[in-house]
């Protein structure tokens, strides 16, 4: 009998067989990192449009109240931050997940005449309006319950990231109207009541 | 003692089992999540494996694994990204220094890579202290010890060729 050696390439051979049976067929099936709400629609304030987050059809921007809307853009938007409509011009976070649940949000503009998608600033977020009514985004931030020290993932994400940096937790706040930066400043995210007072900035008392 | 004692194992084979190794350690912490939600996981002792292999990797590696996890949002993809890496990497490497023809130029192959990451690693950019400074140091330890098993083996040859 052939004496058989075994070698490290051997086991990582058989680690890269073992891990697609693994990854791929067990926890592909039982889909253990899906979080997505099942049923759900947002209804903006003011408008005829409504935000859906569903499985049973494609989640995205619908025209009309309820769950009797006519989809017309597909993507998984956001409402919990806010929504602006300006010009006919909507403004929103968009939220991409990664394969094992990771949550990274898009700063994006949707024109309510063409339903035209299109990204503004990617891995930003949304917080709404200040004071002085400019819509306020933070520029190179993530989730607040993901943060960098805790998730190693996110640390591998940011690190080929030039606006993210998270190893200090600064981000660029930016102040949008018209769809332009009127207003930015860069600052260290230390605690969530800071999204408080960016939104209570008032560009004109700012500006002098 | 003499450094450059003859060793059953070679200075360039045992980097290249590190290399793999490292390679290794970041899929104990991605397998490990692909159980739960990500996002929610906390910091515990596969996050201490993930940091200190992707910083033992060299570092155009994982920022080029970076790229690619933002590009396609997927672990799964990182995963066997890396595994591939350092299956393939074992492969050539095993079959380059099992020949005398091709041996000596794998080795100095091996050393110049090392050269240019430990290079790199020196330069004052962000994505170096991305994982923190003592994932650094140990990262930037593991890298200047493969090179230094990379010379003695090429001091080595030289001698045995002598």
């Amino acid at each position: 009998m052939q004496k058989v050696k075994f070698s490290f390439n051997a086991f990582i051979m058989m680690l890269i067989i073992f891990s697609i049976f693994v990854i791929f067929v067990f926890f592909g099936l039982t889909d253990m990192a899906n979080i997505r709400i099942n049923n759900d629609v947002y209804e903006i304030e003011g408008t005829d449009y409504s935000v859906r987050y569903t499985e049973l059809t494609p989640s995205g921007l619908y025209k009309g109240k309820g769950y009797a809307g006519e989809l017309k853009v597909e993507g998984n938007f956001g409402y919990d931050w806010g929504v602006s409509i300006e010009d006919g011009v909507l403004y929103c976070n968009e939220y991409r997940m990664t394969s094992l649940g990771m949550m990274v949000s898009d700063f994006v503009r949707i024109d309510l005449e063409t339903y035209e998608k299109k990204v503004v600033i990617k891995n930003a977020m949304m917080i709404g309006k200040c004071e002085s009514g400019e819509i306020v985004c933070l520029d190179g931030f993530m989730m607040p319950s993901w943060q960098f020290e805790t998730n190693s993932l996110y640390k591998l994400y940011s690190m080929s990231s030039d606006t993210i940096r998270a190893e200090d937790d600064v981000v660029t706040v930016r102040y949008f109207d018209g769809g332009k930066t009127v207003y930015s400043f860069e600052d260290s995210m230390t605690d969530e009541d800071r999204i408080e007072y960016y939104r209570s900035l008032d560009l004109k008392e700012v500006n002098g | 003692m003499n450094i450059f004692k003859k060793r059953p194992y070679s200075g360039t084979k045992i980097y290249v089992l590190i290399f793999q190794i490292s390679s290794l350690l970041p899929l104990i912490h991605i397998l490990y999540c692909s159980g739960f939600n990500s996002a929610v996981i906390p910091r515990g002792f596969t996050s201490v494996m993930f940091d200190t292999g992707m910083s033992a990797v060299p570092r155009v590696e994982s920022l080029l694994l970076s790229s690619l996890y933002r590009l396609t949002l997927s672990e799964i993809f990182v995963y066997f990204t890396l595994a591939a890496v350092a299956f393939a990497y074992g492969v050539i490497m095993k079959k380059l220094l099992s020949l005398k023809k091709t041996a000596p130029a794998a080795k100095y192959f091996a050393a110049v890579m090392i050269c240019i990451d430990v290079v790199v690693r020196a330069l004052p950019f962000r994505f170096n202290f991305v994982f923190g400074t003592l994932y650094y140091v140990i990262g930037l330890i593991i890298r200047l010890a493969c090179l230094a098993l990379v010379i003695s083996d090429i001091v080595i040859s030289r001698r045995t060729e002598k």
